[in-house]
C-alpha cells in the first residue's frame, strides 16, 4: 500500500481542523443533506465527508458505507488533500497508488474515486468531499462543477458551525459572568443602578430596590429615575453626564416608593464606551444612622456652646436678677394682704424667678458635660460636703450620721461634681424631712461578678416619694416644690453626673424612708487605697 | 472692755456687688440690725479697724481681697467675730476651705433672706461671751 505523503503544512492543517472542533461529533442534518446531494448529482453509491485527522480518515457524514473511519494509510482523501484541486482515480484497480489498498481488494471495493478538498479561507485542506462507485467510471463537466460547488457549501457550513460553536461559548461565559455580576452586585448591601443617557434605569440590584422600597429590581428598570427617587429640581448626577469625571454627593435625600424618604450619600460616575459616555452607574448608601450620630453630636456641640456662653454670663446675670429678687420678695413680705401692689410685686417676682431659673439650667450643662476627672475618694467627697450639708441641717433639728467604710478603692471622677451629687442629695433629704428627722450618709464597697462598685447611700427619714412620681424624680425641670423654690434640677443634675461618671442612680421610696444609691464603677488603676497594705 | 451699742447689733456685709449690698442693709435694717458695707476685704479690713462688729458675712469671690483673705485676716486679729460666707454655686469647694478655717456657716447664693435673717438671729443668740463682747 503507497501511502500519502503527508503535506508541507501538516502541523498548521491539523491545528486548523482541531479548531473547527467538529472530529468524533454526533452526525449533522445539515451534512448529511449535502453529502446525498454529492452522491445524487453524481450517481454514486458511495459519498463521504472526510476529515483527515493525525492517523485517520474520520466521516462527519457518509452515504453508502458503514464504517465511521478508516485508517489515514489507506485513505484516498489522504491523498487527494495534497493538491488544491479536484482529484480524480477513474479506475483504483489500475492505478498503482491504490492496486492493493484494502479499500480496493475488499469491501466496500472502490473502483472509481473523485474528491474536492475542503479548503478553508487560510488555504488548509482539512479534508474532502468526495463521491466513490464500485465500478470504473468519470463525472460529467456538469457534475464536477457540481462537486465543486457542494465542496465549497461543506466548507461554508463548517465555517458557520465554528461560528455558531465560538457564539454559544461566547454567550455561555457571557451569562456567567453576567451572573456572577450580579451575584457580586446584589451581595452589596449598597444601592447601585445605572442609567442611561435619558435618565432611564438600565440596571439596577437588589439593595438598590430594597433601599428604595420596591419589591424587586424589575420594577426600577425603564423608570425615570431622577423623577423617581430623586426630587430636587438640579440633578447632579444628569447635571454632567456629559464629559464630567464622575460626582459625589455625601448628604442628599432620596424617596421610596411609599412617599418617604431617607437621607443619603451617593456617587456617580459616567459610563464609558469607546471614550463616549453613554450613561452613569450611581451608587448610595442610607446614612439615617450616620445622620442620626451627627445630630446627636450637634446637639451635645450646642450644648457645650450654650453652655460657654452661660457660664460667662450667668455669674453678671445672676447677681443682678439675684437684688431684683430680694428687693421684689422683701417688698412682698412687707405688703399687706390686699396691698395695691401686691399683685405687680408678684408678678415682678415669678418672672425674676422664670429668669433665674433659666440661668440656672443653663448653668447645669455648662457643668456637666466637660470636666476632667481623677481617682478620688468618695469619703472624703462625703466629708467635704457633708459639712455643707451639716450647716444646713443645723437650721432645723436634723440629725446627720456617717457611716463610711474605711479603705474604699478610688472612682474616677471629678471631686467638684461628686461633692455636687451628695450636697444635692443632701439637700432633698433635707427639704424632704422639713423640721426634724435623721439623714444617714453610708458608704460600702460592692462586687457584682467581675464588676466592683463604690456605693453612697443617703437615707432621710421624710414624708417618701409616693410611687406615682417616683420614676419622675430624675426628669430634669422635675419637681414637686412650689414654684420658684425648685430649679426641678437637683436630683437631675444627680442623674446626669452620676451617668457621665459610668454610675447609676437607685431610689427606694416608702413613708417615713427614702433611699438612694449611688454606685460608681471602682477605679482599676488604683483599685486599692496604699495604705490597705499596712491594715495588719 | 468697753460695749459700744448693747441695743442695736452691728453687721458688716462685705461683696462686691452693690445692688446686693443695697438688698442686705434694707432688709438687715429693718429688723433692727445696724448695717455697714464694705466692697472687698480691704474696706471690710478698714471698716473692722474702725469699729466692732456682731457678724461678718462676706462673698468669696471679690476683686481686691476676697473672702477667704478676709476670713484669715479677721481669725487672726478678730477671732471672736462669727464670719458668714456667702458662696456661689461654682465656689463650694472654695466654701468647704472656709468651714475648715474657722467660718461659723455658709450660705449658697443667691441668698435666701429669711434664712439669712433666722441665721443672724441664731448667731446674736448666743452667749454674751462669744457674741456681744466687742472690741477685746
Amino acid at each position: 500500500v503507497q501511502k500519502a505523503s503527508l503535506p508541507l503544512n501538516e502541523q498548521e492543517r491539523l491545528e486548523a481542523l482541531q479548531r473547527y472542533e467538529i472530529l468524533d461529533t454526533e452526525g449533522e442534518e445539515a451534512f448529511d443533506e449535502l453529502t446525498s446531494l454529492a452522491a445524487s448529482i453524481c450517481g454514486t453509491p458511495i459519498a463521504m465527508m472526510s476529515l483527515i485527522d493525525t492517523h485517520r480518515q474520520w466521516f462527519k457524514s457518509k452515504v453508502g458505507v458503514e464504517a465511521t473511519e478508516t485508517s489515514r494509510d489507506i485513505a484516498f482523501c489522504a491523498h487527494g488533500i495534497l493538491g488544491k484541486e479536484m482529484f480524480v482515480i477513474p479506475d483504483a484497480s489500475k492505478d498503482s497508488r491504490f492496486v492493493d489498498n484494502p479499500l480496493v481488494t475488499q469491501d466496500p471495493h472502490i473502483r472509481f474515486y473523485a474528491g474536492v478538498p475542503l479548503v478553508t479561507a487560510e488555504g488548509q485542506t482539512l479534508g474532502m468531499l468526495c463521491v466513490n462507485d464500485r465500478i470504473p467510471r468519470d463525472l460529467t463537466v456538469s457534475q464536477k462543477n457540481a462537486l465543486r460547488t457542494l465542496g465549497r457549501q461543506v466548507m461554508n457550513l463548517l465555517d458557520m458551525r465554528r461560528t455558531m460553536t465560538a457564539l454559544a461559548r461566547a454567550q455561555k461565559d457571557l451569562k456567567q459572568r453576567e451572573e456572577q455580576l450580579h451575584l457580586l452586585l446584589n451581595s452589596t448591601e449598597e444601592g447601585v443602578y445605572g442609567i442611561d443617557l435619558e435618565g432611564t434605569c438600565t440596571w439596577a440590584n437588589r439593595a438598590c430596590a430594597k433601599l428604595l422600597h420596591y419589591a424587586g429590581v424589575e420594577e426600577l428598570i425603564g423608570k425615570k429615575m431622577h423623577e423617581t427617587i430623586h426630587h430636587i429640581e438640579e440633578c447632579p448626577i444628569e447635571q454632567w453626564l456629559g464629559p464630567a469625571k464622575g460626582t459625589h454627593v455625601d448628604s442628599d435625600v432620596l424617596w421610596r416608593s411609599d412617599g418617604t424618604c431617607f437621607p443619603a450619600e451617593y456617587w456617580a460616575h459616567p459610563i464609558l464606551r469607546d471614550g463616549k459616555t453613554v450613561g452613569a452607574v450611581v451608587s448610595f448608601i442610607d446614612i439615617t444612622e450616620r445622620k442620626r450620630l451627627e445630630l446627636g453630636m450637634r446637639q451635645s456641640e450646642k450644648m457645650s456652646a450654650v453652655g460657654q456662653l452661660a457660664g460667662g454670663v450667668a455669674h453678671e446675670i445672676n447677681n443682678p436678677l439675684g437684688v431684683i429678687l430680694g428687693f421684689t420678695q422683701g417688698m412682698l413680705r412687707r405688703a399687706s394682704p390686699g396691698d395695691l401692689y401686691e399683685m405687680p410685686l408678684k408678678a415682678v417676682e415669678r418672672e425674676a424667678i422664670r429668669c433665674k431659673n433659666l440661668v440656672q439650667d443653663l448653668l447645669t450643662f455648662s457643668r456637666t458635660s466637660k470636666a476632667d476627672r481623677e481617682p478620688m475618694d468618695l469619703n472624703q467627697a462625703i466629708e467635704g460636703a457633708s459639712s455643707l450639708i451639716m450647716a444646713q441641717a443645723r437650721l432645723g433639728q436634723i440629725e446627720v450620721k456617717k457611716d463610711l467604710a474605711p479603705h474604699m478603692p478610688h472612682i474616677l471622677g471629678n471631686p467638684n461634681q461628686i461633692q455636687q451629687v451628695i450636697i444635692n442629695l443632701g439637700n432633698n433629704a433635707l427639704d424632704a424631712m422639713g423640721k426634724q428627722g435623721t439623714l444617714r450618709l453610708r458608704t460600702e464597697c460592692l462586687s457584682e461578678g467581675s464588676r466592683s462598685w463604690v456605693c453612697l447611700y443617703v437615707t432621710d427619714t421624710g414624708s417618701g416619694i409616693p410611687p406615682t412620681i417616683l420614676p419622675r424624680i430624675f426628669e430634669p425641670f422635675f419637681t414637686t416644690k412650689p414654684l420658684g423654690q425648685g430649679t426641678g434640677l437637683g436630683l437631675g443634675l444627680v442623674h446626669e453626673i452620676v451617668q457621665k461618671h459610668s454610675g447609676t442612680v437607685d431610689v427606694k421610696s416608702q413613708p417615713g424612708c427614702t433611699e438612694f444609691c449611688i454606685k460608681f464603677p471602682v477605679h482599676r488603676q488604683s483599685a486599692l487605697p496604699e495604705n490597705r497594705s499596712f491594715d495588719h | 472692755v468697753k460695749i459700744t451699742s448693747p441695743q442695736r447689733p452691728r453687721v458688716l456685709i462685705v461683696d462686691d456687688e452693690p445692688g446686693l449690698r443695697a438688698l442686705l442693709e434694707w432688709e438687715l435694717s429693718d429688723h433692727g440690725i445696724e448695717v455697714k458695707t464694705a466692697r472687698d476685704g480691704e474696706e471690710a479690713t478698714q471698716l473692722v479697724e474702725q469699729m466692732p462688729f456682731d457678724i461678718v458675712l462676706t462673698d468669696l469671690t471679690m476683686p481686691k481681697a476676697d473672702g477667704l483673705v478676709l476670713l484669715e485676716h479677721l481669725k487672726k486679729t478678730k477671732p471672736e467675730t462669727p464670719v458668714i460666707i456667702a458662696t456661689g454655686f461654682g465656689t463650694v469647694e472654695t466654701a468647704v476651705q472656709a468651714m475648715q478655717k474657722g467660718a461659723y456657716d455658709f450660705l449658697l447664693k443667691p441668698l435666701d433672706v429669711p434664712k439669712l435673717i433666722a441665721l443672724i438671729q441664731k448667731v446674736l443668740r448666743r452667749p454674751p461671751s462669744s457674741c456681744l463682747c466687742r472690741g477685746l
